[in-house]
């Protein structure tokens, strides 16, 4: 890690026990149950796990931007900064989104409202959480100075949203700016979103898979921007993906998730190297590693469970080739099992000794 | 998903409402007290044609409803209980004939335009517009005036009128589901175009049809109630409920069982097909619900 | 093995852009320019790209699914393009092809039992107790059974849907089979039960694979050969592990850099690579990277650059 400004062991961000449950036609689907944990000031904190296992529900429950028929955040804590964010009211947390705790998405044309241009879009989130004192405020109520000063504040947002631009080395950051949605491409677009939700300079970035949905190179380029950023301006991220690579690659500390349970989580070498939990090791066992030589990828069996009804205990349970009689009936908790490294597991101790039995054939296909 | 249509209230109501109507359709002749008689007229054109003509029995005219006759009598003494339940047959039978002969104009025009698209699709769209720009009331006017005032005359009116709004809606389903990678997994094993068309772009098209389908059972039932009232349908002693509410506007004040009663016909029966209609648009549609 | 599978050469596949109704047709969008290539029997050949490069295109006028504008190709001995529309059905269940998104490749309201009977009702004339039977065949073939025989689509997890969707390539005894990016929408631990299912089927009934994807890591596993596509051309091709040991093309070099390395230790630099990739419509002259690369030079920007040798069975694209 080459960054300059190291991560301190001050939380900006503390989730605990934070339960978000959905309510279907279906039946109640129980996201999460009991997630907690810490995110470290201008570190660049992982969150990995497979589709369903609640990780983007964990970020839009810190937004409060679940949708609330039919979610609903049942309880919990989330502190940012001294604050709860799940009892500050509504006005708070408008202040607080895109200025303090910022989000880009995975699919940027969808997040960009597409007839606006994208400076007016940036000067949007300026005008809103920015002062800009170089403007005065007027005394008088004469409405042709208040518009007077509104035009000028608009003007000067949409310099600022140029700069923005510039910062995400854009090309051409003027000509982009009066631009449409769709007429960039996809990294460009991933670019203009970037820049917008970093134009106030937040304390938290939260990005959602932001580069799944881009070309390899083109990812390479956007995590090579979030980390020079994040070492110019000091912001901690909080980068949500399935990819092991870009985990590897850009995270201080990461947190496993699976189905609404963080089930391990720590610093990533030691995660890398000494994975505690038997999902986390059938996962890194199950990537085809591009440095590795070929041979049969090893699967865990079966699927992910249904949310709805969920196993009881711990939710890995019936995947897992160390399953016990306890297993089935607690949850485990979280416990240190070396500085920097919690797991969640009843049995970790022996799984870790214990030769790895997991199958490696394509397995049955059972529901 | 059927059990999300028995949640809404309101579509439970436009179903009950409509098995009402074709309950009674059916049983008409046990139903009512009175029954018409079928006698051949001679036509304009030299031919005959048979229509309702109901016995006259000015002894008992305009009575109010009572237990001989439920809804009343007419000025000519018929029971308009009667005539009401004997005129959701015509009304049934012109409804489902109108819709069901459009329809199949319209998705089979439709579907070859969207299905081959390029000179046929042109072709057949530019008929569409010229059909789609007919006013039904003046292509029904002219009917009249040429052939003489009939129910048929009034249903192939409204045919004519109301197939392109089908073909196309057809026509915009086929082109969206033929871009679908189930289509063309069909075709790389080999499916040929009929194959491809019936099994997959049929079935995968016609749910929003089906919706628009019910709305206008009741749509068609306004029109053709409409055209008979102001007198380009049913001929006079019809039972038909539009034809009724005309003849009985005159004798509103005295007698107003003979224009409420089928009034009421028609707003049920089209209250129905609506709430149907809506049923069906919540259930098919994935968005509203999951 | 001498004669390859299939052998195509100089396919170009044009897709012509209509501006209105009668104006003629100007444009054309190059997606596949001036390829060659040979699959021999039994093989796995790899087809890298990143988006836009013409690399489904390829797959599907491998197989004839969309006829090539012109360059012949040539499958088991046989002339696609000369052959007649009959003569190409009954060649059709030789070739088949395995989509990328499970979801919309299987019609939602047919059962998996109407699903995988199609082709066989089409083609062999299967009918009755016999298909029954060869379609409970084919679905324990991947892994699923007899319970999943009269469900929907939409009842399946993504990895099971894909399962059908290899059944269905399965059902004709296919010779050679297209996999177009088979993994890309699913999870990696399905993605993983996936691979291995493709590899032990191959080993089974002896089949060559086409497989088309954008994640270098699955290519490293699965494939024998790998040829990089770019811009509607193949800029290298060769054995997988002499082109991850060696790629020599700068466009190759630049998508290995890029791939993040799930292992925190090594964190590599990444080439840089600045632009995006090109319109197909009006790709630059010449080199059609050239633009991109940080070794171009005049020649790069004039001529094409032919397929030369560098080491055994080892082509690139570049001068």
């Amino acid at each position: 890690m080459d960054t300059s400004s190291t991560p301190t062991h001050e939380p900006i961000l503390s989730i605990r026990d934070l339960k978000t449950y959905f309510y279907t036609y279906e039946g109640v689907v129980k996201a999460l149950e009991a997630t907690s944990f810490d995110i470290w000031k201008g570190e660049t904190f992982g969150l990995i796990g497979e589709t369903g296992c609640g990780k983007s529900v964990t970020a839009l429950s810190t937004m409060r931007l679940i949708p609330q028929p039919p979610g609903k955040i049942l309880s919990g804590q989330i502190l940012f900064n001294g604050t709860d964010l799940l009892q500050a009211p509504e006005k708070t947390m408008q202040a607080i989104r895109g200025c303090a705790i910022s989000m880009i998405f995975q699919e940027p044309m969808t997040a960009l409202n597409p007839v606006y241009t994208i400076g007016s879009q940036i000067a949007e989130v300026i005008l809103l959480h920015q002062d800009m004192p170089e403007i005065p405020q007027p005394k008088t109520i004469n409405p042709l100075t208040r518009h007077k000063i509104k035009k000028a504040r608009t003007k000067r947002a949409f310099e600022k949203a140029i700069e923005a631009l510039d910062m995400v080395k854009i090309s051409d950051p003027q000509k982009v700016a009066y631009q449409y949605p769709h007429e960039l491409s996809g990294g460009m677009r991933q670019r203009a979103m970037i820049a917008m939700m970093l134009s106030c300079s937040p304390d938290l970035l939260i990005a959602d898979e932001p580069t799944t949905a881009l070309d390899v190179t083109v990812q390479a380029q956007i995590l090579d921007l979030m980390k020079d950023l994040q070492r110019r301006k000091g912001t901690a991220i909080w980068l949500i993906t399935h990819n092991l690579g870009v985990i590897a690659e850009m995270c201080d500390r990461v947190g496993v998730m699976y189905a609404g349970y963080i089930v391990e989580i720590g610093k990533t070498e030691k995660i890398f190297e000494n994975p505690d939990h038997p999902y986390t090791r059938g996962l890194l066992r199950s990537i085809p590693q591009i440095m590795e030589d070929r041979r049969r990828l090893e699967i865990i069996p079966g699927n992910v469970p249904n949310l709805i009804t969920p196993p009881e205990g711990c939710r890995f349970h019936p995947r897992c080739p160390y399953a016990t009689a306890v297993c089935s009936t607690a949850a485990p908790p979280l416990v240190e099992v070396e500085p920097d490294h919690c797991v969640a597991c009843h049995n970790y101790a022996t799984a870790k000794y214990a030769v790895a039995g997991v199958k490696e054939n394509h397995g049955p296909a059972t529901d | 998903m059927v059990h999300l249509f028995r949640k809404s209230l309101l579509s439970m109501v436009g179903l009950i409402l409509i098995l009402l109507l074709l309950g009674v359709a059916l049983i008409a002749p046990l139903l009512a007290s009175e029954h018409p008689n079928y006698v051949e007229v001679p036509t304009e054109q030299g031919t005959t044609r048979v229509e309702e003509r109901w016995d006259i029995h000015f002894d008992r005219a305009l009575q109010p409803p009572s237990l001989q006759h439920f809804f009343g009598t007419d000025d000519y003494g018929r029971d308009i209980f009667s005539m009401v339940v004997y005129g959701s047959q015509t009304s049934l039978r012109i409804c489902l004939m109108v819709v069901a002969i459009s329809m199949v104009i319209g998705i089979v025009l439709g579907g070859l335009a969207g299905y081959f698209g390029g000179v046929i699709d042109e072709t057949l769209m530019r008929i569409t517009d010229v059909f789609l720009s007919i006013p039904y009331l003046i292509l029904a006017l002219a009917i009249a005036a040429a052939l003489g005032r009939s129910i048929d005359h009034i249903m192939e009116a409204m045919i004519i009128t109301w197939w392109p709004s089908y073909a196309r809606l057809f026509r915009g389903q086929v082109l969206a589901i033929k871009e679908q990678q189930y289509v063309e997994a069909a075709r790389s094993v080999g499916a040929s175009n009929s194959r491809v068309l019936f099994r997959h772009i049929l079935p995968n098209s016609i749910a929003p049809l089906l919706v628009e389908i019910t709305l206008d059972l009741g749509a068609v039932l306004l029109v053709a109630a409409g055209l008979s009232f102001i007198g380009l349908g049913a001929s006079p002693g019809t039972a038909e409920w539009g034809l009724m509410i005309s003849q009985g506007r005159t004798l509103m004040f005295h007698a107003w069982w003979y224009v409420t009663f089928p009034g009421l016909a028609i707003l049920f029966v089209v209250l129905g097909f609506n709430l149907l209609g809506d049923g069906l648009r919540d259930v098919t549609d994935p968005k509203l619900r999951r | 093995m001498d004669q390859p599978l299939i052998d195509a050469n100089h396919i170009k596949e044009y897709f012509p852009i209509k501006r209105g109704m009668f104006s003629s047709t100007k444009d054309f969008v190059k997606a596949v320019d001036d390829v060659t290539i040979q699959i021999t029997k039994g093989e796995t050949f790899g087809l890298v790209g990143e988006s836009g490069c013409g690399k489904t295109t390829l797959g599907r006028v491998l197989i004839h699914l969309i006829p090539p504008t012109s360059g012949t190709l040539v499958f088991m001995g046989e002339n696609l393009g000369e052959i007649s529309k009959r003569e190409l059905r009954l060649m059709r269940p030789h070739m088949q092809i395995v989509f990328q998104d499970p979801s919309s490749s299987l019609n939602p309201r047919m059962t998996i039992k109407q699903i995988l009977s199609e082709p066989l009702r089409i083609t062999h004339r299967y009918k009755g107790e016999e298909l029954t039977k060869k379609v409970l065949d084919l679905l324990q073939t991947v892994g699923l059974d007899k319970q999943h025989l009269y469900r929907f689509p939409h009842e399946f997890s993504g990895g099971q849907k894909q399962r059908i969707g290899v059944a269905r390539a399965l059902a004709l005894n296919p010779d050679f089979i297209v996999l177009d990016e088979p993994t890309s929408s699913l999870d990696v631990s399905v993605q993983a039960q996936i691979l291995n299912l493709l590899k032990d089927l191959q080993e089974q009934f002896n089949l060559t694979y086409l497989f088309i994807t954008h994640d270098l890591s699955v290519i490293k596993f699965i494939s024998d050969r790998v040829a990089v596509m770019y811009a509607g051309r193949i800029v290298e091709y060769a054995n997988t592990q002499d082109l991850f040991r060696e790629p020599t093309h700068p466009y190759t070099q630049a998508l290995l850099s890029a791939i993040p390395i799930p292992d925190p230790r090594q964190r590599s630099k990444h080439l840089p690579l600045t632009g995006e990739v090109p319109s197909l419509v009006n790709p630059p002259p010449g080199c059609r990277f050239h633009p991109r690369c940080p070794h171009a030079t005049e020649a790069c920007k004039r001529i094409e650059p032919h397929m030369k040798e560098v080491s055994k069975d080892h082509f690139v694209a570049c001068f």
